[in-house]
């Protein structure tokens, strides 16, 4: 830690140590994501991708300490600006404040029967101790800085009667009442329209700048995170199988998976209508365990020490990118 | 879309509506689909494209007549069906197949997948040995191994259930399959997977897809003709090339410019400002002129027409027409 924090001017907000999540079967433990480690630095904005069932949902719970149970983290450590938050002391004040979330539905995120006004107050009230009529003020404030064009009307109103973006948007306003060093955003446009996605991608991206906040942007979708992120953490099943700059994994792929995955997603100035490239198989079911790499059986890369040897996340020779497998690919120069 | 050949679909000025709430002092209806016309040929794929409550799923449920139109027509083969009875509708329904988002919801959880696929084949009146080769047959056309027939859905993965909801789809040898997001809620490397496999059944049978999808990247690779729609009215409609590349209403340009893109340059962007309108209360003449950026006086008085453009696509805007007109030198059909 110490020592990356010289090689890094800039500051660590969150960094993962070995975190393990598993869940507690007939003899003992599955794990379902395997001793994962990275970290966000101030004001950074870092893509976590993967298909169902990559552990990527469960690796943002586990930072926040909020692992569905009967789910829990069975090793290693969360560090909040060198700080161990994995010890169950000190949860409930940095919960919300420093580290919040938005998630996919805010409709299960808020509550139906309290309306929107106190919903974003109690957390000032809570977390920051002010006053009722000061936290209302504050939260039209807020409300307004998230572009809702009526923030006095909507302090009145229940989640139901907005729309799915407006919800959003309410959550986000709810998310950084609290100033926070980092927002956890697990998929938080997959339910909305195409339009709203890009408006609240947009309103993501200006309070990241603006606050000096880092965001942890969690999807699916190569496409939304090669345009909001700088980074990429590629997962396949509960591991991390490369991770670096955004441009250098969209365009230099070192492991096969990340290949695949970029080749099979349609885009939209294609004009060849080449075919699309497809994965064999589907995504493995998490927990199972495996000696090898688990991408090798829907691998075309993949030998013998693939089936045998678990790949190590590793440096690769071009700086900032890490990928764990046994014949990553070349950098093909055009 | 040639004169000398029936097209496989032919629907004229479809409008279904549903009845509002009622208010203080009248029901207003909700125009889901309104006033919409579109052709597909044999072989073809149209996709559709539009955000919720455009009425995309609207006009395919009116399609296979879950939901009866209100007025206009359609056509299937050159038969009339809109008016149709349900008894009469049936022979002509089997020629028409659904192949919906969520396969766990569609395919019945007590069914094995013999018996979910045997049901389309009931209507063919096969023999039961005949049932079973076809079974045999159309899950090798969806790429699954026979000995799937035994299992039920929950232990299928969600890509391996959609292939069976394609294959039961074909088990009535239909003309048409509507994809109503068909491929929405699989994994982006199970998706390509069926997306190639419709291309393959479509290039082997001549079907035709009528493939609904709020993604235009994927409408783009599966489609040659796309529509968009806005508040139940198509905006512009032609091939996918045209539409997607040169778009000419400006809905349709802030919803490319809106795609987020996996290398990462988004071209110029356009901002769109507001939300989808509410269908049951949408603003007057062109619905999408309080969003708009090139808003016209007469944009809130007079709704559009669908016209021919330059490029062979149809465009339903003032301002686009406006600059048609200014440079009627290059010719063109032009309205009246």
């Amino acid at each position: 830690m110490k020592l990356d924090s010289t090689v890094n001017r800039i500051p660590t907000v969150v960094r993962v140590n070995s975190v393990s999540v598993g869940f507690p079967n007939r003899d003992g433990m599955d794990e379902v994501v395997h001793s994962i480690s990275f970290s966000i630095d101030v004001a950074e904005r870092v893509g976590l991708v993967g298909e169902s069932g990559s552990g990527k949902s469960l690796t943002s719970r586990a930072i926040m300490q909020l692992v569905p149970k009967p789910g829990q983290i069975t090793s290693g450590t969360v560090l909040l600006e060198e700080r161990n938050i994995s010890d169950s002391e000190s949860k409930i004040d940095w919960r919300g404040s420093e580290i919040a979330i938005i998630s996919q539905d805010p409709l299960t995120s808020l509550n139906p029967l309290v309306k929107i006004g106190v919903q974003i107050s109690e957390m000032l009230i809570h977390h920051k101790g002010m006053q009722k009529s000061e936290a209302r003020i504050e939260s039209i404030n807020l409300l307004k800085s998230v572009g809702l064009p009526n923030p006095k009307r909507t302090m009145n109103q229940y989640p139901n009667s907005l729309s799915g973006g407006m919800r959003q948007r309410v959550a986000i306003a709810i998310a950084i009442s609290c100033k926070p060093k980092l927002l956890i955003a697990d998929e938080p446009t997959t339910a909305l329209d195409v339009t709203i996605q890009s408006q609240v991608l947009d309103l993501i991206e200006s309070i990241s700048t603006e606050n000096q906040t880092a965001v942890l942007l969690i999807s699916h979708d190569l496409a939304v995170v090669a345009n909001f992120c700088s980074r990429i953490i590629v997962m396949y099943d509960g591991r991390i199988v490369e991770t670096g700059p955004v441009n250098e994994i969209l365009n230099f792929p070192k492991h096969p998976y990340t290949q695949a995955l970029i080749a099979s997603v349609p885009d939209l100035f294609d004009t060849s209508r080449e075919r699309l490239q497809t994965i064999p198989g589907s995504p493995p079911i998490a927990g199972r365990i495996n000696l090898g790499c688990s991408f090798a059986p829907r691998c075309t890369h993949a030998s013998d020490i693939c089936l045998t040897h678990i790949p190590k996340l590793e440096v690769s020779s071009d700086a900032d990118q890490e990928v764990a497998c046994h014949n990553p690919l070349k950098r093909v120069s055009s | 879309m040639t004169m000398n050949q029936i097209p496989l679909v032919e629907v004229t000025d479809l409008k279904v509506y549903f009845k509002g709430s009622a208010g203080i002092l009248k029901s207003r209806d909700i125009k889901a689909v309104d006033g919409v016309s579109f052709t597909i040929s044999k072989g073809e794929t149209l996709g559709i494209a539009g955000e919720s409550g455009s009425g995309k799923s609207t006009l395919a449920r009116s399609l296979i007549g879950i939901n009866k139109p209100t007025s206009g027509s359609i056509a299937i083969n050159g038969t009339q069906i809109s008016s149709f009875k349900n008894s009469a509708l049936r022979p002509i329904r089997k020629k028409l197949q659904m192949v919906f988002q969520d396969p766990y919801d569609s395919l019945d959880p007590r069914f094995t997948i013999f018996e979910s696929i045997s049901e389309g084949l009931q209507i063919r009146n096969l023999a039961k040995s005949e049932i079973k080769d076809e079974i045999a047959n159309l899950l090798q056309t969806v790429k699954l191994p026979v000995s799937l027939a035994s299992r039920y859905p929950k232990e299928l993965s969600g890509g391996q259930r959609q292939r069976v909801a394609i294959a039961r789809a074909l088990a009535t040898k239909p003309d048409l399959i509507i994809c109503d997001e068909a491929v929405a809620a699989l994994d982006v490397s199970v998706r390509a997977q069926i997306l190639n496999l419709l291309q393959d059944i479509q290039q082997e049978s001549g079907i035709s897809y009528l493939f609904i999808s709020h993604d235009l990247s994927t409408l783009r690779y599966i489609s040659k003709n796309v529509a968009i729609m806005y508040a139940g009215k198509i905006v512009e409609i032609g091939s996918s090339d045209n539409v997607l590349t040169h778009p000419q209403h400006p809905y349709t340009k802030a919803l490319i410019s809106a795609v987020p893109n996996i290398s990462g340059k988004r071209g110029t962007k356009i901002k769109s400002v507001g939300e989808p309108p509410d269908p049951a209360n949408l603003p007057g003449g062109c619905a999408f002129n309080v969003r708009c950026h090139d808003v016209l006086p007469q944009c809130s008085i007079e709704t559009p027409k669908l016209l021919l453009n330059l490029n062979d696509s149809k465009v339903a805007c003032h301002a686009t027409a406006n600059n048609r007109n200014s440079d009627s030198s290059k010719g063109g059909e032009l309205h009246v």
